[in-house]
């Protein structure tokens, strides 16, 4: 590599000292073109030894170098590589034309890129079409609380602790004598002191209850049943 | 199979002979309630009793009859509408049969207005009549309703006075059902 890089400032010295050499009117590419063919001609004479290169650990096998079709672009979604001795060889292949000075009266004229037809069948090769697939179900696990995160509900600041004691109410609170009134009175949206009336049923003790349940075990079979059991009441 | 209560030509009304007749053949009046209520007034509290326990007794022998073997056996519903229809069919209203835990609950609705003692006397006489049973039924008026506590003989007094003293029905039951517990 050193070899290679040795030779290719020697000549980029060549080439500083060409233009700066006077120039006939008309041949503004022949430096170029001389150029390169000097290029190509020094690395096919004293082509790099490969030891030198197996020499670096970092370096891998790097890929060969096609002369025969320097034009063709490199396409895809690739990062821009470090530029190598073969672009370096191809960018001095391609090296436009010096601007001529302006008391010259020599236009500068463009070079003549050959425009790019797509990619070739080659680099095509064969194209297979896919067919679309079907609809497809996919089933999720359900996340465990094992899994770090989910154990603990996720908090923001508009969260608030609830305060550890809860003030409860007390079974042995009593209402006030008025309060069903006062009560209905809202309700019916009175807004005057008037009293309302309320019809409420009697309220019914704890034996009532066990009645019911007592109710629901005595099932009579028929009606003299029941009668000799209201007749059994003492 | 259990018969159903069928009213059918149950009174028959002959107003050429001028007569009333029911579907045994027997005859039968078509008086004022207010009348008969004025007449059992007269007649006492012990006369107005025995002549609501007879028209009692006359209405459990015919639901006995139509019931016939399977008087003892029949559930509540069966008597509920052999006895109930009866006591339509004289005026005496729509009854209901209701449990209240052990005790037995007749409600009446619909009957004319004072009737709470003629329907205690009738529904005696209609359980001794219809199934053998000394039974005693004591009144308490709710609204238009007339709720009936059916209870032995022994325990009667006790509930009289239960009831004289201002205890609801739901009360009175409640401390029968303590004492029997």
């Amino acid at each position: 590599m050193n070899a290679r890089i040795t030779k290719l400032e020697a000549l980029l010295v060549r080439v500083h000292q060409r233009t700066e050499e006077p120039r006939s009117l008309g041949t503004t590419a022949a430096p170029s073109e001389e150029v390169a063919t000097a290029l190509v001609e020094d690395l096919e004479e004293e082509p790099a030894p490969l030891a030198e290169i197996d020499d670096f650990d970092d370096v891998t096998d790097l890929p060969e170098v096609e002369f025969d079709e320097p034009d063709m672009p490199v396409s895809g979604p690739v990062s821009a590589p470090e530029p190598t001795m073969d672009d370096a060889m191809s960018a001095a292949a391609y090296q436009p034309p010096v601007t001529p000075p302006p008391e010259s009266g020599e236009e500068l004229t463009r070079p003549q890129i050959p425009m790019s037809s797509g990619p070739t069948m080659e680099q095509l090769g064969e194209t297979i079409a896919l067919e679309e697939g079907g609809p497809q179900t996919f089933e999720l696990d359900e996340p465990t609380l094992d899994e770090p995160g989910l154990s603990e509900p996720p908090t923001s600041y508009v969260e608030a602790e609830i305060p550890a004691s809860v003030p409860t109410a007390h079974e042995d609170l009593t209402l006030p004598e008025n309060a069903r009134e006062e009560l209905e009175r809202v309700r019916l949206g009175e807004s005057t002191p008037l009293q309302a009336r309320v019809s409420s049923r009697p309220v019914l003790s704890t034996n009532v209850v066990d009645l019911v349940s007592s109710a629901r075990d005595f099932a009579p079979k028929s009606f003299l049943d029941l009668l000799e059991a209201s007749l059994k009441l003492k | 199979m259990t018969p159903r209560f069928d009213p059918t030509r149950a009174i028959i009304y002959d107003l050429a002979r001028g007569q009333l007749r029911d579907d045994e053949g027997a005859s039968r009046l078509n008086l004022p309630a207010h009348l008969l209520l004025r007449l059992c007034e007269h007649a006492g509290t012990e006369g107005a009793s025995e002549f609501a326990r007879a028209l009692g007794a006359e209405l459990g022998r015919r639901v006995a009859d139509k019931l016939g073997a399977n008087k003892d056996a029949a559930n509540v519903e069966v008597w509920t509408e052999h006895l109930g229809g009866q006591l339509a069919l004289v005026g005496l209203g729509d009854m209901k049969v209701e449990q209240w835990g052990r005790a037995l609950v007749l409600r009446i609705s619909g009957a004319p207005a004072g009737m709470t003692k003629i329907l205690e006397g009738v529904i005696e006489g209609a359980l001794q009549r219809g199934l053998s049973r000394k039974a005693t039924a004591i009144g308490f008026e709710r609204g238009n309703e007339t709720e009936l506590l059916v209870v032995s003989d022994d325990v009667a007094t006790h509930v009289r006075s239960l009831a004289q003293g201002g205890s609801s029905l739901g009360q009175v039951v409640e401390e029968l059902h303590k004492g029997a517990a």
